[in-house]
């Protein structure tokens, strides 16, 4: 029982380093090669877990053979468009100035309701409001919608918006981040210093406080989860 | 580029150790034959005190090399082998000729079909 859990940890630590190391994309949006890497990973590392009368190499080392193919061929990808074409596909229009592209449609087998799923999953329910569909690599349809339909912006009404600032944690659960907070080009004592404005005596007494570089902030106190 | 190239490095790594993999399987192969066929020969002249040496010797490689046996090879065939090799030894003790032969051509089956487990060949890969 003991090899088993050793075997296990390994197995478990190898693939997080693996998965992780292959990047935010395996988590999210897969292109092709990367969804067969991530199929195969966890069935191919599960064998030595289940009979320990199988050497754990023999489950480490193709997860290290597919996760050195998947970055080589990553990597030959990003310096190749062609080879990325071959690898990855292409992009396909799926709407095209308001007319469904059926040809486009057909080969990439995706059929009217898939279509209209999509669109409704893109906050889109009149697909006469459409002007282009366009079906990614990795299977996610984007949508760009006609510009008469499209949600008004300030620049539309001729008005000058103010450019927000990208706000960032500097308070999580108790704790201080000091490399965002420097990174926002403040201090604690700023910190200190705003938190007294809004009430609130420690860093520690707030759940949540958030900042941008125009010193704006939300803050969130803590509250007693553990009942009484 | 930096990380493809620790990609390739690494691949290259482990195209490297299945190289060793092959000679070190084969080697250990070769040696334990080596010490079977030492043994046939002393058993065939009736020289059974030598035989049993001779599979002493195979059993010593054996054992020697069963770290690497565990990691690089699958336990039911390292089992097979020693099971086998053991009771060659019991044969050997006995004096029984027949038995021992019958013993050391499964052996040779075990090893191998070990050596040849890890050698690369369209029967090996399919």
């Amino acid at each position: 029982m003991a090899i088993v859990l050793i075997r296990t940890l390994i197995i478990y630590l190898t693939l997080l380093l693996t998965m992780r190391l292959l990047g935010k994309r395996q988590l999210g949006e897969m292109e092709l090669s990367e969804f067969v890497l991530a199929s195969l990973i966890a069935d191919l590392a599960a064998h030595p877990l289940q009979d320990i009368g199988i050497p754990m190499i023999n489950g480490l080392v193709p997860v290290l053979t597919l996760f050195c193919c998947e970055v080589i061929i990553a990597g030959l990808g990003m310096k190749s468009i062609k080879l990325r074409a071959l690898l990855f596909g292409r992009p396909s229009l799926l709407i095209q100035q308001g007319r469904i592209l059926q040809r486009e449609m057909h080969s990439n087998r995706f059929t009217a309701e898939e279509l209209m799923q999509e669109l409704r999953n893109q906050g889109c329910y009149d697909i006469s409001q459409v002007q282009y569909a366009i079906l990614e690599t990795d299977g996610k349809l984007n949508v760009m919608p006609k510009a008469g339909d499209k949600p008004i912006t300030p620049r539309m009404l001729g008005i000058e918006a103010e450019e927000e600032a990208y706000p960032s944690i500097v308070i999580n659960n108790g704790h201080i981040l000091s490399s965002n907070l420097k990174w926002l080009g403040l201090d604690e004592r700023w910190l200190k210093q705003e938190l007294k404005k809004a009430g609130y005596n420690s860093p520690e007494s707030i759940y949540l406080m958030i900042a941008d570089k125009n010193g704006r902030t939300f803050i969130t106190e803590k509250e007693n989860i553990n009942g009484a | 580029m930096a990380r493809e190239k620790w990609a390739l490095l690494l691949l290259l790594s482990l195209v490297a150790v299945s190289a060793w993999n092959i000679y070190a399987a084969q080697r250990l192969c070769h040696r334990v034959d080596a010490q079977l066929l030492e043994a046939e020969n002393h058993a065939a002249g009736e020289n059974w005190h030598e035989a049993r040496r001779g599979l002493e010797k195979a059993v010593e490689i054996w054992q020697e090399a069963e770290e690497y046996t565990h990691i690089f090879i699958r336990h039911t065939e390292i089992d097979s082998c020693a099971d086998v090799l053991y009771d060659a030894l019991g044969s050997a003790l006995e004096q029984n000729r027949e038995e021992l032969q019958a013993n050391l051509e499964k052996l040779r089956y075990h090893l191998l079909s070990i050596s040849r487990m890890e050698r690369i060949s369209f029967g090996s890969i399919f």
